[in-house]
């Protein structure tokens, strides 16, 4: 019913990497962990915030987590480190 | 939690159906749905490598680790080859090719029913869907069937990866599986273009199939595209030793022609030969006669295109 902890490996628009974590005690409910990751993602760019709240979407939808995710276009992208994501249904 | 390892990129539907797809990982998680694993084998370009024992190998390892990590253990596994679809009509190719893999498979272990089947070579994704593919693909596509010999538009290629006789996509009535694609790196690219199909045939109320994919992103060249510096699977007939120490170099980037994309099928395929009957499996798909027999003899559930084209040769 809890998420969690979800920690994000991203690329920087610098170039540089961002390896956060995010922790949440709301209930389970995909929109919280998409506003939230928002401001995680702050420092990249927008395309690949986009991916991140994928990312984020799926995981915790399926309850799956995945370091890497297949984007939009089909390139292979790190998305997620680690985490403890709920298992809905 | 149910984690994936590293070996495996998610390939996740697209926004509109994540919560039907939740939905269906649960219903098939329950038991209330089939859960399958579509594996697609393009057209062989030159002779089945020796690297198709390895690939079979890292499929294993995902089948035993990452699908029942995502969904449960897989209730079948199909395999079908995408050939007719490239306009290529060599039937014997395709038999092999697919005898080659669903033998190394259970070699690697697998147990799972395994079906064999070939793609309808017409068109199965209705003209009246208006499927747009970005730019970026199209010309990747466009490159890929250059290198794949695909005689077939590349842009129709991609979108008949939804087809009900390739990934199947479009779902037909009844209790459909949920569905899971397991390829290399480079079916991630035909991921994309079917979430665009998926798109279309949404907007056009068509039915769905549940679906994700399994993406084994550090293998970067599909098995049955051969490099001229791989041995043949046949060449291990005469010294696996030799094979072997000929797969190594195809996959050391520091040797002329060498290409760090095949470095986990080798090491894979190092494990794989020193398995019992692996001679016997090479011989029985050095022919097409003889790999006819060879999956007429094997449990392998055979589709009705592929018995008639086996009726035929």
């Amino acid at each position: 019913m809890h998420v969690t902890t979800i920690e994000i490996d991203q690329p920087l628009v610098d170039g540089g990497r961002q390896n956060r974590t995010f922790d949440s005690d709301q209930s389970v409910d995909v929109m919280p962990v998409i506003s939230s990751s928002q401001d995680i993602c702050e420092q990249i760019s927008t395309f690949d915030r986009a991916r991140a709240n994928a990312g984020l979407q799926f995981a915790t939808r399926m309850g799956i987590l995945a370091k890497f995710m297949v984007g939009d276009t089909g390139d292979i992208i790190p998305t997620l480190v680690r985490g403890e994501v709920p298992c809905v249904g | 939690m149910r984690g994936l390892t590293d070996a495996v990129a998610l390939a996740a539907p697209a926004s509109f159906e994540l919560a039907a797809t939740a939905d269906a990982a649960t219903e098939a998680r329950r038991g209330e749905r089939v859960v399958e694993v579509r594996i697609g084998i393009g057209p062989l370009t030159g002779q089945i490598p020796l690297r198709v024992l390895g690939h079979a190998a890292c499929i294993a390892d995902t089948l035993r680790t990452d699908i029942p990590a995502a969904i449960r253990p897989a209730d079948r596994v199909c395999l079908f080859s995408s050939a007719p679809k490239t306009g290529n009509a060599n039937a014997g190719g395709m038999l092999q090719s697919m005898a080659a893999l669903a033998g190394a498979l259970r070699l690697a272990g697998v147990s799972s029913p395994i079906n064999l089947e070939v793609a309808c070579a017409t068109q199965e994704v209705p003209n009246h869907l208006l499927v747009d593919l970005p730019a970026a693909l199209l010309l990747w596509f466009t490159e890929a069937a250059k290198n794949a010999g695909n005689r077939a538009d590349p842009a129709w290629y991609a979108i008949e990866h939804s087809a009900p006789s390739m990934f199947a996509d479009l779902a037909g009535p009844g209790n459909v599986p949920f569905r899971v694609t397991v390829g290399s790196a480079p079916e991630a690219r035909f991921w994309a273009a079917r979430r665009h199909v998926r798109s279309a045939a949404m907007m056009q109320g068509l039915r769905l199939a549940p679906s994700i994919g399994l993406i084994m992103r550090s293998l970067l060249r599909p098995w049955y595209s051969k490099t001229a510096a791989e041995p043949a699977l046949s060449d291990a007939l005469a010294s696996q030793s030799s094979a072997m120490a000929t797969l190594d170099r195809a996959a050391n980037p520091q040797h002329q022609g060498g290409n760090t994309g095949l470095k986990r099928e080798a090491r894979a395929t190092r494990r794989m030969l020193g398995l019992p009957n692996v001679t016997g499996l090479i011989d029985a798909v050095s022919s097409v006669r003889a790999a006819a027999q060879y999956v007429r003899n094997s449990k392998f559930e055979i589709g009705a295109r592929l018995a008639h084209e086996m009726e035929i040769m």
